[in-house]
């Protein structure tokens, strides 16, 4: 409640302006301070770091004690690991639900879906190790080295990377500089290259505001081939006049996010791979060996 | 559609930096979260070398690329058709950080605890409640003013005025920047 009884709205109120008749040459600020009507914060960075440490202490406790436990556990393919590792996969790639559902026409619910590509990411990841049990030396173990530096880059995403973006904020002083003998009908040709592909592409949509999304790939992708060409045309263009300065750290921002695409693109390839070599050629994985998992023979 | 803009006056800009301060306590925004900031820059290419202060905020840009980075649909940011405002959806923004990628001014932010990004949408919860947006109305030196930009460009032109054109990238951008004088 204000002081003077009325209900106000749960922000501060900068309710000075010096041009008001009456207002003095000090701003008057009238602060409200009840709590914020923001939406709740995201997963806590302890919440998550604690996660990750328990995650990690569980899979070096696995590694300690399982020289101890009986052959079972020394053996990925046993009832035991294999269910751990097909549970694990399947975490890893419902994680995958995340990209599509921001990219889908959908309302509400990303967030949420966010959540559950951090948690069920690092999960996965988790039983996978322990479903590897050691056999890091075979072929699987590059899957093994995947599911590591999928982990790595999304924990530097989430943990290092977001959180030094501040440094960034107005970093290009030159950005708010004077133009000064700088061509810009290039950004015009563009522009109007881009509106008459997009008149075939969406022809209610507006190149100002316009960006490809899943859709227009799978409808049209020819035309959305064409139209992207020449958005990194004017990405390359728009990048090339920044002056701010390339340090490492900014590097690392940019390609961190590359980074965790291509080696999610490893591992759904590998994991593939995996799971077809061990279903349907079990003699060829077990290398002459005993088969002693579940497989389908041909 | 009749686009806001801020005019930015170099000239009466003392960088006292009341439009930071006002911004983080209207947007109750927290540590290292910015939605302007005023630089201090030196100028050492005149005869003599001076301190220039510029506001460095939202461009509003006519063809606003962080809008089109935005990968979420329908898209976090939006240009709104009534005033020309980019604005955006903090309830879902999924902390992918494209459009902070893209914007060449540097002027939108990420909230890391909240995991959403924070631009200038030029008050516009104060605006329709008939305010002024913040930084605007607690500006000591008037260096603030805030309007359609046809007006703030005609009224930059009567005082005779020269209009800082930062249109580095082709985003054709709104805020209208005073030239200081020497």
């Amino acid at each position: 409640m204000h002081p003077n009884g009325s209900a106000r709205r749960g922000r501060a109120h900068l309710a000075a302006d010096v041009s008001a008749p009456g207002a003095g040459v000090v701003p008057r600020v009238e602060a409200d301070l009840r709590p914020r009507t923001r939406p709740p914060a995201e997963l806590p960075d302890r919440v998550l770091r604690r996660y990750l440490a328990a995650l990690a202490a569980a899979v070096v406790v696995w590694y300690v004690v399982r020289p101890l436990l009986p052959g079972w556990a020394g053996q990925p393919g046993s009832p035991v690991l294999h269910a751990v590792g097909v549970l694990g996969a399947l975490l890893l790639l419902s994680t995958l639900l995340f990209p599509y559902v921001k990219r889908l026409r959908q309302r509400g619910g990303e967030r949420a879906v966010h959540h559950w590509h951090i948690l069920a990411g690092a999960t996965g990841a988790a039983l996978v190790l322990v479903h590897a049990s050691g056999y890091l030396a075979k072929a699987p173990g590059l899957l093994v080295l995947a599911v590591l530096g999928l982990v790595a880059s999304g924990t530097y995403g989430r943990l290092v990377a977001a959180r030094l973006r501040y440094l960034e904020f107005a970093g290009d002083a030159a950005a708010f500089g004077a133009v000064i003998g700088q061509d810009r009908q290039v950004f015009t040709d563009l522009a109007r290259a881009k509106t008459a592909v997009l008149a075939r592409l969406e022809p209610s949509a507006a190149e100002a505001t316009f960006g490809l999304n899943l859709e227009h790939w799978i409808r049209r992708p020819r035309v959305a081939w064409e139209y992207w060409r020449l958005a990194c045309a004017e990405e390359r263009l728009v990048t090339n006049r920044r002056t701010a300065p390339a340090s490492r750290l900014y590097q690392a921002q940019r390609t961190w996010r590359l980074a965790h695409i291509a080696l999610v693109t490893l591992l759904v390839v590998g994991l593939g791979a995996h799971v077809v070599t061990v279903t349907f050629f079990a003699g060829y994985a077990a290398e002459a060996g005993e088969v002693y998992w579940w497989y389908l023979r041909r | 559609m009749t686009q806001l803009a801020l005019l930015i006056d170099l000239q009466r800009c003392t960088g006292c930096r009341s439009c930071e301060a006002a911004c983080k306590l209207e947007n109750r925004l927290g540590t290292d979260v910015f939605r302007t900031r005023v630089l201090w820059l030196e100028d050492d290419t005149g005869p003599t070398p001076r301190l220039e202060f510029v506001k460095a905020v939202c461009q509003q840009c006519e063809r606003p690329a962080c809008v089109r980075a935005c990968p979420v649909v329908p898209k976090v940011l939006h240009k709104r058709d009534t005033d020309g405002i980019v604005v955006f959806d903090t309830s879902r923004c999924t902390g992918c950080q494209e459009c902070v990628k893209a914007c060449p001014y540097h002027a939108i932010s990420f909230d890391y605890e909240h995991q959403h990004i924070e631009k200038c949408t030029l008050c516009h919860e104060r605006r329709d409640q008939g305010l002024e947006p913040a930084c605007v109305s607690v500006c000591p030196g008037r260096a603030l003013s805030f309007g359609p930009v046809e007006e703030l460009r005609t009224r930059a032109d009567l005082q005779e005025r020269a209009i800082r054109d930062v249109d580095h990238f082709g985003l054709r951008p709104s805020t209208v920047y005073l030239e200081g004088q020497p």
